[in-house]
């Protein structure tokens, strides 16, 4: 620009020149005069109340040095719908200094000037509001092409921490008669602009036609749903509908709990059971809602942890192959395979133990019952229901060390396999086949339990009647449904009965004994009260349910527990037969379940089998929702584990959640990793040498399923043999130390002492020395197999192929070892820098450890480290 | 003291800022004492002959002790029992007499000593009959006194959750009220922590696993299990093994889940216990007296009960090995909840927990323990006095609530029964249904006799049994609960 300048001086001193010299001084040349031009341009344009991030625009000009006066004004959204900004929504200010006032100010030379927009926090829910800022042309100067800014500002932004909860419960319509019930939530986004709407129902009196989102009281229509079935993160951009014409309004409308959703079906096109939409500020969203993918692996490790005996490379990568590129869909993938699970057909405990008897001639049954959970936990294919049925037995618990319970070998797998039956059905159905249970009669005392004789002065036996109350159901003080304890006016809590309502509930068990019995090999009706508890062969007393001997039930009036302020009292019957007894037990048994403390009290046990020792209250509160008044098992174990809570991925580096696995869950997901097996196929024999077991049912188990003769493993705990009805572990057991004083319990830690620590990692030195085998007289001599045949050995062929395959050197080799166990036994917490200790330890070893030594030594950490212990 | 035990005493203190009993130890041996009162402080614990255990037996489940001690003769007593026990009445016939020095109170009733012991309790009345036991009749769980009167009209202070097992059991070993904070076993450890100055065995031991009566208040005193024959080996921890195992277990700090951190104190404990006790059972084993056969001629059979007192008895012949002059030993069994099958389950275990006492009174006496030991028997409740059924052999008894303890050893004033029997009439009197007994004396009074000849002071019993102060002073003479030879006495014989 500066030679430019030059030439034109020259020019006109030229021109001067040429003048002929008629003017001595020379005049200031007339400089055009250059119009000014004016225009707005958009720096930020996001401003967030929340956190006082500040939007900004720019206001530049060009020609003229002066000061000058801008012009400007506001407008509305053009979008009706949406929200525009108004004046105590936010502050102008410039970023040099100064408020804005009725015009934008340029300074003399000053050419553009940032202008801020600061939110001002009013904690009102409002929807993003437009602020839209024109220049106003006047005669001082032009405006440029862009002239107007549109900026917004919103309440938060969007991440886990500004969404706010909205829970519902899905309740019968007015009217209507159903045992529908279900559970919603809204997950509004920080910005109030969208939510996900997520929700799940059952036991609909008939087929779903429809479902939509109404307006309360009227009822109006204000969004259609377009598919029908349960949703999981729908997005609902909550776009004006029904009366409504502005965002705003359907965000009042939100917080006001005036939204419901309801569920239309073929018996109620009105609606069959609706949901409010209900604020809940005390529920926190899940932490985050996109996941890495390093997260949704762990997570699928957590989830199968939670919902199997245990994660296994074909399980996962099933899991793994079905879930998107952005992994936005696995919850989706997670429920389908519960929905899967729900369908898979049930492995029979006491349909593998009828069909090993045979090999084993005149071995003690028992054993053989013992051993035969190993097969069914760790190929069955049921695992989810195997998993609930383990649950319930350490809730609705008998036990083995009860000698005529242990020597039922077909009564006690016939029990389980009717919880494993139930597992998917209601809490309700299992109380009345477990109260009508022949081994639950035995190990509670209530079978061949008769009315007070007077005469003799003997009385009902009261322990059934007892624990039916205190441990299968609503326990010993009433509850809210996020089970906390309710307190009565003396602020003590509220006991849920006393010594005379247990006198009044033994009578109710009163009358029962065995239905069939065995005659000539066959089982035929029973009509003795009193017969005797024999265990032999056939067994069918105890694989059928008890039945009522209407002479020794006691028909009397019987006052009972309370509820709510209505006491359940059963009238004297006239009739006196068996079937008014065994309606008097479905209205007893109907009453246990649908207690409103029985649903907090069932689903804290059932978080705390699956997922977690200290469930939060709003978690209880949602599966207990879940339960509902008949507890549904199916909607109750979807609840449990598609949790947020459930679900959270940040709990990896959590101190304090999840739980210690206890020691048959511990074990079985180490043999299901380890493929476990013996040489004897529970199928068709794959050597000539070793005849297989054929057993009928063997394709209800995973390939690799062999007889599993392992005898008692001494970790601590055995199914189905609890010390007493108490299960092996109390739910509210705290270990002196930091949990207990951080008010935490941790069931599982009562079963660690120093002496079954030393125990365990015995057991566990025993099983990689390839002596897991029960060595009796049957195993030692049997005709067919060997010892060796029988043995239990880990596989430890994909440890092997993993150390081969890892380029590098013997460190790099463990490494790759120690990252997929962590990565399947662990959910690759191991590799956290707070777990470094550990996962050195195991490294520096197996780096150096002998081949032959290398993959027992892998296998005894995994077995005994603390971290392995820790489900989280 | 030899210490052959992998973790070095240099590691070991590294590692005690999370290794809880150290730093328990350590803050009460300068602590504590400050809880006593100047008037009340504890003997010198630096004299090694100055050694006393607690043994507190937990018999679980409910003992229907009214027909483990049973009324004979043709008084109104053995009326009244033949008349609500029904079918599950014992005959005269066959029970072992005892030989009370003095009449048994009865409540409301005349004074008595007509009194056996179950059929198979030959062993245990003969314990009685020399004066090495006693028996507190019809002791449980209570808040304040109460009344039959005031049980109806809901006037008195109830222990929660009556009759419910886990409730009954966890009160049996604390107090009677909510919520649960602290045992009477463990907060006696606390107090008494000056005469346990070992750093690497705890003072409270269990053979029974974990309990509440172990659970210490203020510091945290774990509870070291022993398994019921003693200490298992850790088999095969050599070379690499161990090496990756104590890294791991070491690489366990303050940042890691609160659990893990429980499960490698657990593991440390044991580990640094092991060579310890192992030394202790040696000693034991070479000590010259015969364990199985002292056990097995009092009529043992090896029963889990048998095996869990022989290990204690071992235990406490090692002793020297440890610094601790003051342990406390909790051992339970199980079984007793008789609701069905009375008579020939319960006598079962009666033959059980006879032999086994006598058999560990025999040990304990070969030891040269016999007056260093107070053995304590109790249950979370007795039974109905009611049967439930009208077969004898089939029908059994349901929950009830005062029992009867028993207390054994050389320091005992055995031959005698304290506090009050029951005179056994049903809708009168203690009875709340069914011969459910009010108890007439609390189980906190028998205990704070107890925790007083372990060294508690008076002054400070109520900070075990924070509900003493609702009852008599329990040396008052009216309790009737002078069952310690030399304990004080307060008050006149009416």
């Amino acid at each position: 620009m500066k030679a430019l300048t030059a030439v034109f001086a020259t020019t006109a001193l030229l021109v001067g020149c040429g003048g002929g010299g008629a003017s001595s001084t020379p005049t200031p040349p007339v400089v055009p005069s250059e119009p000014i031009v004016v225009s707005l341009t958009l720096v930020d344009a996001k401003a967030i109340e929340s956190s006082n991030q500040i939007a900004k625009f720019k206001i530049d000009r060009t020609g003229g040095n002066g000061a000058v006066s801008l012009e400007y004004e506001f407008s509305d959204n053009p979008d009706i719908t949406k929200g525009t900004a108004s004046a105590g929504d936010y502050q102008l200010t410039y970023s040099d200094g100064g408020d804005v006032g009725a015009s934008f100010e340029l300074g003399a030379n000053q050419n553009s000037r940032v202008i801020e927009v600061r939110p001002i926090d009013d904690e009102i829910n409002e929807v993003p509001e437009a602020l839209i800022v024109s220049l106003v042309d006047t005669s001082g100067y032009n405006l440029g092409a862009d002239q107007s800014v549109t900026l917004t500002i919103t309440d938060a932004i969007n991440d886990s921490v500004n969404s706010r909860v909205f829970l519902g419960n899905f309740t019968p319509q007015a009217g209507v008669v159903t045992n529908g019930s279900g559970v919603l939530s809204f997950m509004l986004q920080g910005d109030n602009d969208a939510g996900l709407l997520s929700y799940t129902f059952s036991n609909l009196g008939s087929v779903q036609t429809d479902q939509h989102v109404h307006l309360a009281p009227s009822g109006v229509k204000v969004k259609e749903i377009e598919s029908t079935g349960f949703l999981s993160n729908y997005s609902w951009d909550l776009a004006p509908g029904g009366i409504f014409v502005t965002e705003q309004q359907m965000l009042d409308a939100l917080f006001n709990g005036e939204f419901f959703v309801n569920i239309h079906t073929a018996n109620y096109p009105g609606g069959e059971i609706l949901a409010t939409l209900v604020y809940d500020t005390t529920v926190e969203p899940p932490e985050e809602t996109e996941l890495t993918d390093d997260q949704i692996d762990k997570d699928i490790l957590r989830f199968l942890t939670q919902a199997t005996f245990g994660p296994t490379p074909d399980i996962y990568e099933e899991l793994r192959g079905q879930i998107d590129s952005d992994g936005d869909n696995f919850i989706q993938v997670y429920s389908d395979w519960i929905e899967q699970q729900f369908e898979t057909p049930t492995t029979s405990m006491m349909s593998l133990v009828d069909a090993t008897i045979p090999l084993f001639g005149e071995e003690n049954k028992p054993n053989i019952r013992q051993d035969s959970f190993w097969p069914i936990a760790l190929y069955g294919r049921d695992q989810l229901r195997q998993r609930m049925a383990f649950a319930l037995s350490e809730i609705l618990v008998v036990s083995d060390f009860n000698s005529v319970v242990r020597n039922a070998h077909r009564g006690l797998p016939n029990y389980w396999d009717m919880l494993a039956g139930n597992a998917f059905g209601t809490y309700r159905q299992t109380l009345e086949d477990v109260t009508l249970h022949p081994i639950m009669g035995v190990y509670l005392s209530h079978l061949r339990n008769q009315k007070a004789d007077l005469e003799t002065g003997a009385y009902p036996d009261e322990n059934f009647a007892r624990e039916v109350m205190q441990l299968f159901t609503f326990g010993l003080v009433h509850r809210q449904q996020n089970g906390a304890v309710i307190l009565g006016a003396d602020n003590l809590p509220i006991p849920t009965y006393d010594n005379s309502v247990i006198k009044q509930m033994a009578k109710v068990f009163t009358g029962l004994s065995f239905s069939q019995r065995e005659v000539s090999g066959a089982s035929a009706d029973n009509n003795k009260f009193n017969r005797g508890l024999g265990v032999n062969d056939y067994q069918f007393r105890w694989i059928a349910p008890m039945k009522f001997f209407p002479d020794f039930h006691d028909f009397s009036e019987k006052t009972l527990f309370s509820d709510q302020g209505q006491t359940l009292v059963i009238s004297a019957n006239g009739s006196m037969d068996a079937g008014a007894a065994q309606a008097e037990l479905g209205t007893v048994l109907d009453g246990l379940v649908a207690h409103s403390s029985t649903a907090p009290v069932i689903a804290r046990k059932l978080i705390q089998r699956f997922v977690t020792s200290n469930p939060s209250p709003a978690y209880i509160e949602r599966v207990a929702n879940a339960f509902g008044l008949t507890g549904d098992l199916k909607a109750v174990i979807r609840a449990i584990l598609l949790d947020v809570e459930a679900r959270n991925p940040t709990v990896s580096s959590s101190t304090t959640f999840g739980k210690f696995k206890e020691p048959v869950l511990h074990l079985a997901s180490y043999l299901r990793l380890f493929e476990a097996a013996s040489r004897i196929p529970l199928g068709q024999s794959q050597s000539e040498d070793i005849p297989g077991l054929n057993y009928a049912y063997v394709d209800q188990f995973d390939s690799g399923v062999s007889l599993m003769r392992t005898g008692l493993a001494n970790v601590g705990q055995t199914a189905l043999r609890a010390p007493s009805v108490f299960n092996f572990f109390s739910p509210d057991f705290a270990p002196t130390g930091t949990i207990a004083s951080n008010s935490l319990v941790s069931p599982e830690l009562q079963l660690v002492t120093e002496s079954q620590i030393f125990n365990s990692f015995n057991s566990f030195n025993r099983i990689i020395a390839d002596r897991f085998v029960r060595k009796s007289t049957y195993t030692r001599e049997h005709p067919d197999y060997s010892i060796a045949d029988f043995t239990v050995r880990l596989n430890y062929d994909r440890l092997e192929a993993i150390w081969n395959s890892t380029a590098g050197d013997a460190a790099a080799k463990a490494t790759a070892l120690v990252d997929y166990l962590d990565f399947y036994l662990n959910a690759g917490q191991l590799a956290q820098t707070q777990n470094a200790g550990t996962r050195a330890a195991m490294i520096s070893n197996l780096a150096v450890a002998s081949e032959a030594e290398r993959y027992q030594l892998a296998a005894y950490a995994v077995g005994t480290a603390p971290e392995f212990l820790i489900q989280r | 003291m030899k210490h052959s035990n992998g973790i070095s005493r240099r590691k070991f203190l590294k590692r005690s800022s999370h290794y809880s009993l150290i730093t328990a130890v350590a803050a009460n041996s300068v602590g504590m004492l400050g809880l006593l009162s100047a008037s009340d402080a504890l003997a010198d614990p630096g004299d090694p002959n100055d050694y006393k255990a607690l043994v507190f037996l937990v018999l679980s489940g409910g003992n229907d002790s009214f027909n483990m001690i049973v009324p004979t003769g043709s008084g109104t007593l053995r009326s009244n029992y033949e008349l609500g026990r029904g079918i599950v009445a014992l005959p005269q016939e066959g029970l072992h007499s005892l030989n009370l020095i003095t009449l048994a109170s009865v409540h409301e009733g005349t004074d008595s000593s007509d009194f056996a012991m179950h059929p198979s309790c030959s062993a245990l009345a003969e314990l009685f009959n020399n004066q090495d036991l006693a028996v507190i009749c019809n002791t449980g769980n209570l808040v304040e006194p109460t009344s039959r009167e005031q049980y109806f009209a809901d006037t008195v202070a109830l222990p929660p959750q009556l009759f419910s097992h886990t409730d009954q059991e966890r009160q049996l070993q604390s107090e009677p009220t909510n919520p649960f904070t602290f045992g009477w076993g463990g907060r006696m450890a606390e107090i008494l922590a000056p005469y346990n100055t070992d750093a690497q065995v705890s003072p409270l031991v269990s053979v029974a696993g974990l309990n509440s009566f172990q659970v210490s208040r203020d510091s945290l005193i774990n509870t070291y299990t022993l398994g019921n024959d003693g200490v298992t080996p850790l088999y095969s921890f050599t070379g690499y093994r161990r090496d990756m195992v104590e890294s791991s277990m070491q690489s366990i700090d303050s940042s890691a889940h609160l659990m893990a951190q429980k499960y490698t104190d657990t593991f440390d404990s044991a580990r640094l216990a092991e060579a310890i006790i192992e030394n202790a059972f040696q000693e034991a084993e070479s000590s010259g007296v015969d364990y199985d056969g002292i056990f097995n001629a009092a009529g043992g059979t090896n029963s889990l009960l048998t095996r869990r007192l022989k290990t204690l008895a071992k235990m406490i012949a090692g002793r020297a090995n440890t610094s601790n002059n003051r342990p406390i030993y909790f051992v339970d069994v199980g079984g007793f909840d008789n609701h069905q099958k009375l008579l020939p389950d319960h006598g079962a275990l009666m033959a059980d927990v006879s032999a086994s006492l006598k058999g560990f009174k025999d040990c304990l006496a070969a030891q040269g323990d016999f007056d260093k030991v107070l053995t304590l028997v109790g249950s979370e409740f007795a039974r109905t006095f009611t049967p439930n059924g009208d077969d004898a052999v089939e029908s059994g008894t349901d929950h009830g609530w005062g029992g009867h303890m028993m207390v054994m050893g050389e320091m005992v004033n055995g031959g005698q029964f304290y506090g009050s029997h029951p005179n056994l009439a049903l809708d009168e009197g203690l009875d709340t249904g069914r011969g459910r007994w009010i108890p007439t004396t609390a189980n906190s009074q028998c205990a704070a006799i107890a925790a007083h000849w372990m060294g508690i002071p008076e002054a400070n019993l109520s900070s075990l049994f924070p509900t003493l102060d609702n009852f008599p002073n329990p040396f008052d003479i009216s309790e009737n609960l002078g069952f310690i030879a030399g304990a004080p006495v307060y008050g006149e014989q009416s």
